[in-house]
C-alpha cells in the first residue's frame, strides 16, 4: 500500500456526497453532482495508475474526462428542452 | 525523504483536499448555482494540483495527467456555463417568464 493508493482511496470518499446529492436533488443539481463525481473518479484513476505503476490505466482517466463532457452536454440539452 | 518527495506529497494532498472540500460543499450548497461554484473550483484546481504532483513522480503517466488536467481546464468552464444556463432557463420557465430556448 503506497501513498498514491492511499490518496486514491481517500479521494474516493468524495463520491459519497456526490451520490447523496445526485439521488436526492432536483434535475440541474443532480447533473452538477454527476460531473463532480466524474472529476473524482478521473483523478482517482490517475493516482491508481501511478500507485500500481501501470501507465496504461491513465488512458481510462482520459476517456472518462472526454465522455463525461459529452454526456454532460447531452444532459444539458435534455434539461433545456424538457427540464 | 527528499525535497522532491515533499513537494510531490504537498501537491497531491492539496489536490485531493480541494476535491474533497468541493464534494462537501456540493452536499451543503442550497441551489444549483451554489453547487456549480464548487464544481468549477474542484474541477480546475484539483486536477491541476494532482497532475503537477504526478508529473514530478512519473514520466509517461505525467504526460497523460497533464492531458487530463488540460481537458478539464478546457471543458470545465464550458460545461459549468451550459448547466448554469439550463438552470436559469428552467427557473424562468417555472416562473412563467417566457420560453426562450
Amino acid at each position: 500500500m503506497n501513498p498514491w493508493l492511499v490518496a486514491a482511496a481517500v479521494l474516493l470518499l468524495g463520491l459519497v456526497p456526490c451520490f447523496v446529492v445526485a439521488a436526492r436533488s432536483a434535475s440541474p443539481d443532480g447533473l452538477v453532482a454527476l460531473q463532480l463525481a466524474a472529476v473524482v473518479v478521473a483523478l482517482a484513476i490517475l493516482l491508481l495508475a501511478v500507485g500500481f505503476d501501470r501507465s496504461i490505466y491513465a488512458d481510462a482517466a482520459i476517456l472518462i474526462v472526454l465522455l463525461s463532457f459529452a454526456g454532460g452536454m447531452a444532459f444539458v440539452r435534455f434539461l433545456q428542452r424538457w427540464g | 525523504m527528499s525535497v522532491k518527495d515533499f513537494v510531490e506529497g504537498l501537491l497531491v494532498v492539496g489536490g485531493v483536499a480541494v476535491v474533497l472540500v468541493s464534494c462537501l460543499g456540493l452536499a451543503v450548497g442550497r441551489d444549483a448555482y451554489d453547487r456549480l461554484h464548487f464544481l468549477s473550483a474542484g474541477g480546475t484546481v484539483g486536477p491541476i494540483l494532482v497532475a503537477a504532483g504526478i508529473v514530478l513522480e512519473a514520466g509517461l503517466d505525467g504526460l497523460k495527467a497533464i492531458l487530463v488536467a488540460a481537458i478539464f481546464l478546457v471543458t470545465g468552464p464550458v460545461l459549468t456555463h451550459a448547466i448554469a444556463r439550463a438552470a436559469r432557463l428552467a427557473e424562468e420557465r417555472s416562473r412563467g417568464a417566457g420560453g426562450q430556448r
